[in-house]
Protein backbone atom coordinates (compact mmCIF):
# COMPACT_ATOMS: atom_id res chain seq x y z
CA UNK A 1 0.00 0.00 0.00
CA UNK A 2 0.76 3.45 -0.54
CA UNK A 3 1.41 5.63 2.47
CA UNK A 4 2.06 9.40 2.43
CA UNK A 5 3.51 9.07 6.17
CA UNK A 6 6.54 10.09 6.78
CA UNK A 7 7.78 8.74 10.10
CA UNK A 8 10.94 9.47 12.21
CA UNK A 9 13.45 6.86 12.48
CA UNK A 10 12.12 5.39 15.71
CA UNK A 11 15.01 3.36 18.01
CA UNK A 12 13.41 0.15 19.38
CA UNK A 13 15.59 -0.07 23.12
CA UNK A 14 14.31 -3.53 23.17
CA UNK A 15 12.41 -4.88 25.19
CA UNK A 16 10.26 -1.79 26.45
CA UNK A 17 10.42 1.32 24.05
CA UNK A 18 11.09 3.47 21.23
CA UNK A 19 12.66 6.56 21.27
CA UNK A 20 12.74 9.21 18.11
CA UNK A 21 14.35 12.58 17.71
CA UNK A 22 12.59 15.63 15.72
CA UNK A 23 14.30 17.45 13.47
CA UNK A 24 14.66 20.45 15.84
CA UNK A 25 16.06 18.54 18.14
CA UNK A 26 13.74 17.32 20.23
CA UNK A 27 13.89 13.38 21.73
CA UNK A 28 10.80 11.62 22.71
CA UNK A 29 10.05 8.21 24.58
CA UNK A 30 7.20 6.01 23.99
CA UNK A 31 5.48 3.10 25.68
CA UNK A 32 2.73 1.07 26.29
CA UNK A 33 1.98 -0.11 29.89
CA UNK A 34 -0.47 -2.65 30.55
CA UNK A 35 -3.86 -1.86 32.32
CA UNK A 36 -5.41 -4.94 33.08
CA UNK A 37 -5.84 -3.71 36.76
CA UNK A 38 -8.32 -1.56 35.55
CA UNK A 39 -10.44 -4.38 34.61
CA UNK A 40 -11.14 -6.64 37.29
CA UNK A 41 -14.05 -7.55 36.20
CA UNK A 42 -13.31 -9.16 33.12
CA UNK A 43 -11.99 -12.06 32.41
CA UNK A 44 -8.26 -12.22 32.02
CA UNK A 45 -8.47 -12.87 27.92
CA UNK A 46 -9.79 -9.30 28.17
CA UNK A 47 -8.29 -6.99 30.50
CA UNK A 48 -4.47 -8.79 29.96
CA UNK A 49 -5.41 -7.12 25.92
CA UNK A 50 -5.53 -3.35 27.18
CA UNK A 51 -1.97 -1.32 27.20
CA UNK A 52 -1.75 2.01 27.52
CA UNK A 53 -0.16 4.09 24.99
CA UNK A 54 2.82 7.21 26.54
CA UNK A 55 4.69 9.83 24.45
CA UNK A 56 6.50 11.56 26.42
CA UNK A 57 10.03 14.09 25.82
CA UNK A 58 12.94 12.91 27.22
CA UNK A 59 14.12 16.70 28.66
CA UNK A 60 10.66 18.09 30.42
CA UNK A 61 12.67 21.73 29.59
CA UNK A 62 12.70 20.68 25.48
CA UNK A 63 10.14 22.87 23.68
CA UNK A 64 8.78 21.54 19.90
CA UNK A 65 8.21 24.73 18.13
CA UNK A 66 5.47 24.85 15.40
CA UNK A 67 3.62 21.78 14.09
CA UNK A 68 5.70 19.07 13.21
CA UNK A 69 3.38 16.55 11.14
CA UNK A 70 5.97 13.51 11.23
CA UNK A 71 5.65 13.64 15.56
CA UNK A 72 1.97 12.36 14.32
CA UNK A 73 3.23 10.29 11.49
CA UNK A 74 5.62 8.46 14.01
CA UNK A 75 3.14 7.70 16.77
CA UNK A 76 0.46 6.29 14.15
CA UNK A 77 2.98 4.12 13.01
CA UNK A 78 4.59 3.17 16.37
CA UNK A 79 0.68 2.39 17.37
CA UNK A 80 -0.39 1.05 14.39
CA UNK A 81 2.46 -1.67 14.35
CA UNK A 82 1.57 -2.52 17.75
CA UNK A 83 -2.58 -2.49 16.99
CA UNK A 84 -1.53 -4.71 13.30
CA UNK A 85 -0.89 -8.20 15.22
CA UNK A 86 -5.19 -7.64 16.13
CA UNK A 87 -4.40 -8.97 19.67
CA UNK A 88 -4.19 -5.92 21.93
CA UNK A 89 -6.05 -2.58 22.55
CA UNK A 90 -4.59 0.76 23.51
CA UNK A 91 -6.05 3.26 25.87
CA UNK A 92 -4.90 7.08 25.46
CA UNK A 93 -5.39 8.96 28.41
CA UNK A 94 -4.74 12.51 28.12
CA UNK A 95 -2.88 14.35 31.42
CA UNK A 96 -4.74 17.11 32.64
CA UNK A 97 -2.52 18.20 35.32
CA UNK A 98 -1.18 21.24 33.34
CA UNK A 99 -4.79 22.56 31.34
CA UNK A 100 -3.60 21.47 28.10
CA UNK A 101 -5.60 17.90 28.41
CA UNK A 102 -8.48 19.02 25.68
CA UNK A 103 -5.89 20.67 23.33
CA UNK A 104 -3.65 17.48 23.35
CA UNK A 105 -6.77 14.86 22.94
CA UNK A 106 -7.84 17.20 19.79
CA UNK A 107 -4.28 16.52 18.44
CA UNK A 108 -3.89 13.01 19.50
CA UNK A 109 -7.74 12.31 18.12
CA UNK A 110 -7.19 13.80 15.02
CA UNK A 111 -4.00 11.96 14.09
CA UNK A 112 -5.48 8.98 13.70
CA UNK A 113 -9.06 10.50 11.69
CA UNK A 114 -6.75 10.07 9.06
CA UNK A 115 -7.80 7.82 5.98
CA UNK A 116 -4.98 7.42 3.82
CA UNK A 117 -2.43 5.35 6.03
CA UNK A 118 -2.61 2.14 7.26
CA UNK A 119 -4.13 2.76 10.28
CA UNK A 120 -7.40 3.16 8.38
CA UNK A 121 -7.64 -0.48 9.71
CA UNK A 122 -7.60 0.93 13.22
CA UNK A 123 -11.30 1.78 15.09
CA UNK A 124 -10.91 5.03 17.18
CA UNK A 125 -13.72 5.30 19.86
CA UNK A 126 -13.36 8.49 22.16
CA UNK A 127 -14.60 8.76 25.21
CA UNK A 128 -14.87 12.01 28.05
CA UNK A 129 -15.56 11.48 31.82
CA UNK A 130 -15.40 13.01 35.16
CA UNK A 131 -14.19 11.99 38.40
CA UNK A 132 -13.25 13.99 41.12
CA UNK A 133 -14.03 17.11 39.45
CA UNK A 134 -11.31 16.52 36.77
CA UNK A 135 -12.24 16.17 33.15
CA UNK A 136 -10.75 13.16 31.28
CA UNK A 137 -10.32 12.43 27.53
CA UNK A 138 -9.91 9.12 26.56
CA UNK A 139 -9.37 7.01 23.89
CA UNK A 140 -9.61 3.73 22.28
CA UNK A 141 -8.01 2.42 19.59
CA UNK A 142 -8.33 -1.19 18.27
CA UNK A 143 -7.83 -2.92 15.42
CA UNK A 144 -10.84 -3.70 12.77
CA UNK A 145 -9.94 -7.14 12.89
CA UNK A 146 -9.25 -7.92 16.41
CA UNK A 147 -11.54 -11.11 17.69
CA UNK A 148 -12.21 -9.49 20.27
CA UNK A 149 -13.48 -6.22 19.80
CA UNK A 150 -16.64 -6.20 20.98
CA UNK A 151 -15.81 -7.41 24.17
CA UNK A 152 -12.71 -4.80 24.38
CA UNK A 153 -14.94 -2.29 23.25
CA UNK A 154 -17.48 -2.77 25.99
CA UNK A 155 -15.20 -3.20 28.60
CA UNK A 156 -13.77 0.39 27.18
CA UNK A 157 -16.75 1.80 27.37
CA UNK A 158 -17.87 0.56 30.91
CA UNK A 159 -14.66 1.97 32.19
CA UNK A 160 -15.37 5.70 30.81
CA UNK A 161 -18.40 5.10 31.49
CA UNK B 1 4.41 -53.45 64.20
CA UNK B 2 3.03 -51.77 61.22
CA UNK B 3 3.74 -47.94 61.17
CA UNK B 4 1.32 -45.85 61.30
CA UNK B 5 1.49 -42.41 60.02
CA UNK B 6 -0.32 -40.21 61.82
CA UNK B 7 -0.77 -36.74 59.96
CA UNK B 8 -0.42 -33.86 62.88
CA UNK B 9 -3.46 -31.36 62.54
CA UNK B 10 -2.65 -28.13 61.50
CA UNK B 11 -2.67 -25.60 64.26
CA UNK B 12 -2.31 -22.86 62.08
CA UNK B 13 -4.39 -21.65 59.70
CA UNK B 14 -2.94 -20.62 56.45
CA UNK B 15 -2.94 -16.34 56.03
CA UNK B 16 -5.60 -15.63 53.75
CA UNK B 17 -4.76 -12.58 51.73
CA UNK B 18 -7.18 -9.97 51.87
CA UNK B 19 -9.13 -9.71 49.00
CA UNK B 20 -8.15 -6.41 47.07
CA UNK B 21 -11.03 -3.58 47.67
CA UNK B 22 -12.31 -2.96 44.27
CA UNK B 23 -10.58 0.73 43.38
CA UNK B 24 -13.86 3.33 42.61
CA UNK B 25 -13.55 5.38 39.53
CA UNK B 26 -11.31 8.55 41.28
CA UNK B 27 -9.20 5.94 42.46
CA UNK B 28 -8.36 4.11 39.45
CA UNK B 29 -8.42 7.46 37.51
CA UNK B 30 -5.89 9.16 40.17
CA UNK B 31 -3.65 6.14 39.85
CA UNK B 32 -3.49 5.93 36.06
CA UNK B 33 -2.40 9.54 36.28
CA UNK B 34 0.26 9.18 38.83
CA UNK B 35 1.70 6.22 37.22
CA UNK B 36 1.81 8.14 34.08
CA UNK B 37 3.51 11.13 36.08
CA UNK B 38 5.83 9.08 37.89
CA UNK B 39 7.08 7.43 34.65
CA UNK B 40 7.55 10.34 32.56
CA UNK B 41 9.30 11.96 35.62
CA UNK B 42 11.85 9.27 36.29
CA UNK B 43 12.54 9.11 32.57
CA UNK B 44 13.41 12.38 32.74
CA UNK B 45 15.38 12.66 35.19
CA UNK B 46 17.79 9.57 34.05
CA UNK B 47 15.99 6.71 35.42
CA UNK B 48 16.08 3.54 33.11
CA UNK B 49 13.06 1.72 32.05
CA UNK B 50 14.72 -1.38 33.89
CA UNK B 51 15.23 0.47 36.81
CA UNK B 52 11.47 1.14 36.58
CA UNK B 53 10.26 -2.45 36.43
CA UNK B 54 12.93 -3.95 38.71
CA UNK B 55 13.02 -0.92 41.34
CA UNK B 56 9.31 0.22 41.43
CA UNK B 57 7.42 -2.45 39.63
CA UNK B 58 5.94 -1.30 36.67
CA UNK B 59 5.47 -3.27 33.86
CA UNK B 60 6.13 -2.67 29.80
CA UNK B 61 4.78 -4.25 27.13
CA UNK B 62 7.41 -6.35 25.13
CA UNK B 63 7.59 -4.48 21.99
Amino acid sequence: MVTSLQPYKTIIHNPFYYSFVTTSGVEYFCYFTPYKEYFPNYPTEVASKFYAFNLDLADKKAKQKGVDKRIADTVITIVGDFLNKKINAVVYICDPSDGKAKARFRKFKSWFDYYEHPSYQIIQITSDFEAGGMKLYTALLIHRKNKLKKELVEAYLNLTD
Amino acid sequence: MPSVSVKAKKTVRSKRKPKAKPMTKLEMVQKMLADQKFIREAIQNGVTFQELQDKYGYKFATI
